[in-house]
């Protein structure tokens, strides 16, 4: 039985592994720009010829996109912090109960914050950005995706403990750093 | 009404398991939805706060952290500390706190220094006969050195919101951070004559000579930090990038790091850094929902009733930190709390140096006590032991750490002293 | 937003801007207005928040935008960001004094932009005031526009600002103004530029050498207010419209004031000299060449319109 469900996760669950990859690999080319960015900033300052003026505007955007780009990532792996109350009550059934119930409503809070992106990108049009110029439409884009990652993945979470218990939701393995605590498995 | 009705959420939200950011999230859009504000109000003010040029410092100081993980300085240090300290009964509980004092000058937070020091000193303690509670207790305490010595993620956040100079807040916060390695030593020290089965590891000159080379270099990290924000070449957040360039380029040099452990070098560090941001960012939008609603004044007035007086003043706010860091998130406590102590401080002429750094230290004592303890958590995970005994071992050394805020309150010079002496 | 009794239709607006409560942008320009707006007795009241306490700058433009916030108080430049050429009206050697600023919304000249501005985003002009003008801090006396050369002066991240820099021959670094001061005691930055009163509450005295009159860009505040304006009676309009000229007026006096008083103590202090003999002229007419040359299109027309409206 167990075989069975693994082959029949293997395409959603490739499918997770390769939205993951593109989420982190454009979370952790955001963390390369702010990196080389402040660098430019901290060393044309010591150097003959003018500044770039951007740097700062760019690597404050970087921020806030990787941020919001990687609190879908975070939910599969089990990276969020929360407080660990619940885990500790005897019963697996109600321990499984709770979680589905915050995987729920962390679904739901993600789908409002994703419509709220959504209803940004066009009522933002009409400002720019002070030193890039850039339309500010666009700086909510990656939120947006970030946001409906976290809605979906949030949902998708919740069934699987639902049906399996609380660990098969998660591949704390994949994080270096474990922020929660490990349940039994 | 409506204010309370948010906070009684997030209680709830929060009970459930619901991850902090988004206990935070939920309610604060609830709240800004039913007293008519505009539906993109709550997303533009979660973007807004996480785009601060100071915050800017936090994935930078993570990614320098992770960085000096990668090229293997933890165990530079820790080879080292042996070397000195081997000999001497109890030595590893000394070195333990030894390697932590070392790292702190490269780390700015306690979560990353618990998961990389915990899985290599816990072990070899438990081998020489030191318990296991003990072990863990001293690698967790001596973990919260990291966000109170330069650089402090705690102390970024705390200078952001405060306006206050982050050069300032970090030379006032190496005193205090020297202070706690000693004060846990004094722990160790108490424990160990008490103890009979622990074994010593030996000692000599050639060992500390050779382990001693190994770490001159990393040990020059804080040197380009400090120094260069002191000095005047870089600003804090720059310094942050400049220390991250060093430790790529010595990881290189000491062949731990290749190119290609880049992306998971820089994955790690967006790991993390969300987490923290999202706190940030969810906890701000509370404090707008705070300001809407005049908390801020209300609570400097109902404080200001209650004394006029500096020391009096710390004490409480000591005691809201030290309670309120065993339940939220430093960071969010530091959002929601910092915009409102401020102003007061300023009229009864606290210095608001001091008060951060007390802020800071009060707040991190929180991050070893349930319910939400991430370092309790971190310890817990990555040795498998469970939360409780991770906490009664570092029971005893929060005593320590609760001595050195009297200190503070009562002796605000001990930590104004070193910005002085800089002219900062 | 609206609120309050159904059966009195009282509104409730909202004032926020980013000064702290003892600098004049609040204490004379906003309180006024929720003075004078209270005083009408129009069924109105203005409840303020100081301090950012609603978003920074270009935060609370857009809230202005979403009716999130009724009124508030933004510089030029920052507005620049909804409609270009607002930013123009930041340059430098723009105007002539600060009560220039408050003249020339109140004439016929700044019409076309308050109307272009307005068709773009919706949001109405109901007045400025200027906050005092800009100065040199630094190292080094600045005289003339040869003492910049070399130098590395601190001007806000904003195009306007920058293009200020150019136009007065400054080497503009930006550094975030919650690091000014830490960048001008490390000599990080050789100098800076800023009002008055942004340079003592912020103690650049204690970081540099002097402060030279440069006077080079007037401040300004612009007093804005989204389209809940336009759903106001034409009484609470004319209310509006009062209460915004008093506080104009009242702001002339109290910066003057507060600029007069912030020199006498910087005179006073010991290391930190006062330059009061700055070749204005040869600034203003270098700031004037280069805008007339590189301005273009309705950039040119604002900024000619501003120097043609007090002639
Ligand atoms: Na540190
Ligand atoms: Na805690």
């Amino acid at each position: 039985m167990a075989s069975q469900t693994r082959r029949a996760r293997s395409r959603p669950a490739r499918l997770l592994a390769a939205v993951t990859a593109v989420e982190l690999g454009l979370a952790g080319l955001l963390t390369g720009v702010i990196f080389v960015a402040v660098l430019i900033q901290a060393f044309q300052r010591h150097l003959p010829f003018e500044g770039l003026t951007w740097t700062g505007e760019l690597s404050r955007f970087a921020l806030v996109w990787l941020t919001f780009l990687a609190a879908g990532v975070l939910v599969t792996r089990d990276g969020h912090i929360a407080l660990q109350l619940v885990d500790t009550l005897k019963s697996e059934r109600a321990v499984r109960g709770f979680h589905v119930l915050a995987h729920l409503l962390v679904a739901v809070i993600a789908g409002l914050f994703a419509w709220q992106c959504w209803s940004l990108i066009p009522s933002s049009s009409i400002l720019t950005s002070p030193s890039l110029g850039m339309s500010m439409s666009l700086h909510y884009v990656l939120p947006l995706v970030g946001f409906v990652s976290t809605a979906l993945r949030s949902a998708a979470a919740a069934t699987v403990v639902a049906r399996e218990g609380v660990p098969a939701a998660q591949e704390s393995d994949a994080l270096a750093i474990k922020v929660n605590r490990e349940v039994q498995s | 009404m409506t204010v309370v009705l948010m906070l009684l959420a997030i209680a709830v939200l929060l009970f459930l398991r619901v991850p902090v950011a988004f206990a935070f999230l939920g309610p604060g859009l609830g709240y800004l939805l039913l007293t008519g504000h505009s539906g993109g109000l709550a997303m533009r003010l979660v973007a807004e706060s996480t785009a601060s040029f100071p915050l800017l410092a936090i994935p930078l100081f993570i990614l320098l952290g992770t960085l000096a993980g990668h090229a293997g300085i933890a165990d530079r240090l820790f080879d080292f500390a042996l070397a000195l300290m081997g000999k001497v009964r109890g030595g590893l509980g000394y070195v333990s706190i030894g390697v932590s004092l070392g790292f702190s000058w490269m780390s700015g937070s306690a979560v990353a220094d618990a998961a990389a020091l915990g899985k290599v000193q816990v072990p070899q303690m438990e081998k020489h006969g030191y318990s296991r509670r003990f072990s863990v207790g001293v690698v967790g305490s001596s973990a919260l050195i990291a966000p109170v010595m330069p650089p402090s993620i705690p102390a970024v956040i705390f200078a952001g919101l405060g306006a206050v100079s982050t050069g300032a807040l970090f030379a006032a916060s190496v005193l205090p951070a020297l202070l706690m390695a000693v004060c846990l030593a004094v722990v160790v020290f108490i424990w160990v004559r008490r103890q009979p089965d622990i074994t010593d590891v030996g000692f000599s000159w050639e060992q500390v000579l050779r382990t001693g080379r190994a770490v001159l270099l990393p040990l020059f990290a804080p040197v380009i930090i400090l120094g260069g924000i002191l000095g005047g070449f870089f600003t804090p957040t720059e310094a942050a990038a400049v220390g991250s360039l060093y430790m790529l380029i010595l990881g290189f040099a000491y062949r731990r790091l290749r190119l290609r452990d880049l992306p998971r070098i820089f994955v790690e560090t967006v790991m993390t850094t969300a987490a923290i941001m999202l706190i940030v960012a969810s906890a701000a939008l509370v404090g707008y929902v705070f300001a809407r609603e005049r908390v801020p004044q209300e609570l400097a007035s109902i404080m200001l009733t209650v004394t006029e007086d500096p020391t009096l003043f710390l004490v409480l706010v000591a005691l809201l930190m030290l309670v309120l860091g065993t339940v939220v998130d430093a960071v969010a406590v530091l959002v929601l709390t910092v915009p409102m102590l401020m102003p007061i401080a300023t009229e009864i002429g606290v210095d608001p140096i001091v008060l951060g750094v007390l802020m800071v230290l009060s707040l991190m004592i929180g991050l070893l006590t349930p319910p939400v303890g991430t370092v309790l958590y971190v310890l817990s995970s990555t040795l498998k032991i469970p939360v409780g005994d991770v906490f009664r071992g570092a029971a005893p050394f929060l005593i320590p750490m609760v001595i050195i805020c009297l200190v503070i309150i009562l002796f605000p010079g001990f930590v104004l002293w070193l910005p002085e002496l800089l002219g900062l | 937003g609206c609120s309050g009794g159904a059966d009195d239709d009282t509104v409730e607006l909202t004032l926020a801007h980013s000064y702290t409560q003892d600098q004049t942008a609040h204490t004379c320009g906003a309180e006024t207005i929720r003075k004078e707006v209270e005083e009408a007795d129009a069924g109105m009241s203005v409840e303020i928040y100081d301090s950012s306490q609603l978003g920074g700058d270009s935060d609370r433009i857009a809230s202005v935008l979403s009716g999130d916030i009724d009124i508030d108080l933004q510089g030029a430049s920052a507005l620049a960001a909804v409609h270009e050429p607002m930013g123009v009206v930041d340059a430098a050697y723009a105007f002539e004094d600060a009560a220039h600023v408050s003249e020339y919304f109140r004439s016929g000249a700044s019409d076309e932009l308050t109307e272009a501005f307005k068709e773009r985003s919706g949001i109405n002009v109901l007045g400025a005031w200027s906050i005092g003008p800009r100065h040199f801090t630094a190292n080094d006396p600045i005289r003339t526009p040869e003492d910049l050369d070399g130098l590395r002066i601190r001007f806000p991240g904003s195009t306007q600002y920058l293009l200020n820099a150019r136009a007065l021959g400054a080497d503009a670094t930006t550094v975030a103004y919650e690091e000014v001061y830490l960048s001008m005691q490390q000599g990080l930055v050789d100098g800076g530029e800023n009002p008055l009163g942004n340079i003592a509450s912020e103690n650049m005295d204690e970081v540099q050498e002097y402060l030279s009159l440069s006077a080079h860009q007037q401040n300004s505040n612009l007093i804005v207010m989204g389209e809940i304006y336009d759903e106001l009676s034409a009484d609470r309009q004319e209310v509006l419209r009062d209460a915004v000229r008093a506080a104009e007026d009242r702001m002339i006096e109290c910066v003057a004031e507060s600029d007069a008083r912030l020199v006498e103590t910087f005179e006073a202090q010991k290391g930190f000299e006062v330059v009061d003999d700055v070749d204005v002229e040869a600034f203003r007419a270098r700031a004037d060449d280069w805008f007339r040359e590189h301005l273009s299109g309705e950039s040119l027309d604002v900024y000619t319109s501003i120097k043609e409206s007090r002639p």
